[in-house]
């Protein structure tokens, strides 16, 4: 089975994470523009990070034959920064018409802030201005009430709900998400969050229509793997692997395909490695054999 | 290279090809927003223009005619279907720019598409470098973009391309061949190098030879056509 991770932010993991994740399968990956855990003092270096993400990233991931797409955005965490959060904003409409960005995001709440929600509601506006749907980070704290207000803003602004994907949910906050037209994302770890059993109580409870899973790895301790562990636990959970397909494959595809810009290539074929021509202290590589697809 | 082509014709060259092979909607689009003279220009336009090119002239690959391939050679581009339509939009696009900027304020957008670009605009901008009027100015920058690790970047300059052998010194001209060698590009591809070869080249290439035996490895042909070669 191919699988898709629709939110792992590739640039804080290794190329042992790569070489893992194409082994169990994972073709495709979403990386969301998010904070890089510590807050940046400059606007230059939100560009850096953007063009990382659409150029040495994206070409990192293809050396592993994984097809590797963004999300950009004003993550909410730093939209409370004075000092760049109207820089970075002035940054988006050049970034958000590049190859390979596929929604804008992550945009939400953090602290629920009322600086957060002018620039969440600015974003969105920027989505419809782009022509992409938008992946919304729901808080850590106070999750429920920030699900709800997310729901609200959406409704409010007549953002088509199909269009919005809504990630970390939990037990308590996938039921109110469902009720509405928007996608329910999972982010799978080691230890807060979601875990590999529970998600699948839950698509035995809800079944897969517009759930999607995906490891949120990123700088912390996280584990790229989440998305086959998932699909693993599923099948011992005794769930068809049509359903899984639905989940691990299918609805990312479904979600981010709207943006016109996801290029799976023919029928999906798999992205074919040439490692060949990258060699010695040039490239992922450091001297190894490199790999080559026939 | 034909010589002295105006960059007017140069653009009017490379935007037969994109309206033969754009999408009509993409094609109208674009030409709706290219710059024009005696207007100033608008940057953000500019460069969504520069980005959206991928996407919106990238879908499918691009097959020319013999007459366009003489066409685009005359000016320089060498290769082109490798690279597609949206470099070719992208040079019409430098090339328009610089008929209502000021030569200072082109070296600059120049530079700007380059550092903000993702890999494709700035395989893109550097294939246009030859195209632009005294593109001595741009040696810098494509000196520094055969520093980079991205294998496509450094291919844009080293490979099919006139603009190295026609303006790099001898330092930068070497070091590129020596990173074609390390990264076993074809040396057939590198235009020029047997005009430019030198007696320092071959003392470097010799070098990495021995490395590469006293090493154990294998000596690509590559390797031995310049070790074993003459000026």
């Amino acid at each position: 089975m191919k699988l898709f991770d629709p939110h792992i932010h590739m640039t804080s993991r290794t190329t042992d994470d790569y070489e893992a994740m194409a082994r169990a399968g994972v073709v495709a990956v979403v990386e969301p523009a998010f904070w890089l855990g510590q807050p940046r003092t400059h606007v230059g270096s939100f560009e850096d990070y953007f063009l990382s993400l659409t150029g040495w990233e994206r070409f990192r991931a293809s050396q592993f034959g994984i097809r590797h797409f963004s999300t950009m955005a004003l993550n909410p965490k730093e939209a409370n920064n004075p000092k760049i959060a109207r820089g970075v904003l002035d940054l988006l409409p050049r970034y958000l018409e590049k190859d390979g960005v596929v929604a804008v995001g992550e945009i939400g709440y953090d602290d629920m802030t009322e600086v957060e929600d002018a620039i969440f509601r600015e974003q969105i506006e920027l989505a419809r201005d782009f022509d992409l749907p938008v992946l919304v980070h729901t808080p850590h704290r106070d999750k429920k009430r920030g699900t709800e207000r997310t729901i609200e803003v959406v409704r409010e602004m007549g953002f088509p709900e199909h269009r919005v994907l809504i990630d970390h949910n939990n037990e308590e906050t996938l039921p109110l998400v469902l009720e509405t037209g928007c996608f329910a994302g999972h982010s799978i770890y080691p230890n807060t969050k979601m875990d590999e059993t529970r998600m699948a109580a839950l698509v035995k409870k809800y079944g897969p229509e517009r759930i999607i899973v995906n490891s949120a790895a990123d700088w912390g301790v996280a584990d790229a793997l989440k998305v086959p562990k998932t699909v693993e636990a599923m099948r011992q959970a005794g769930i068809a692997e049509d359903v899984i397909e639905t989940i691990v494959w299918r609805n990312p595809i479904a979600f981010f395909g709207q943006s016109g810009r996801l290029d799976m290539g023919e029928d999906s074929e798999l992205l074919k490695i040439d490692q060949r021509d990258l060699f010695e202290g040039n490239s992922v590589l450091r001297g190894q054999s490199p790999v080559v697809d026939s | 290279m034909e010589r002295e082509i105006p960059t007017t014709e140069a653009a009017e060259r490379l935007l037969s090809v994109v309206r033969a092979h754009g999408e009509a909607l993409e094609v109208e689009r674009l030409e709706s927003k290219l710059p024009s003279a005696g207007t100033p220009l608008a940057r953000g336009a500019f460069f969504g223009l520069f980005a959206g090119a991928g996407r919106r002239f990238g879908r499918k690959a691009l097959s020319l005619s013999e007459a366009e391939r003489e066409s685009l050679a005359g000016l320089g581009l060498i290769e082109s279907e490798r690279h597609g339509l949206p470099a070719l939009v992208r040079a019409a696009l430098l090339l328009r720019a610089h008929a209502v900027l000021d030569p200072e304020a082109v070296v600059e957008l120049v530079a700007e598409a380059f550092e903000k670009g993702d890999t494709g605009e700035r395989v893109a901008v550097l294939r246009s470098l030859s195209l632009l009027p005294a593109p001595e100015r741009f040696t810098e920058l494509a000196v520094e973009a055969c520093r980079s690790h991205v294998q496509e970047v450094f291919e844009a300059v080293a490979c099919d391309n006139p603009f190295a052998a026609a303006h790099f010194s001898e330092l930068a001209f070497n070091q590129m061949i020596v990173k074609v060698l390390f990264t076993e590009v074809p040396l057939a591809r590198v235009h020029g190098w047997r005009q430019r070869n030198n007696d320092e080249l071959r003392r470097m290439v010799r070098d990495y030879g021995a490395e590469r035996r006293a090493a154990g490895r294998s000596i690509p042909s590559d390797i031995a056509r310049i070790e074993e070669s003459t000026t």
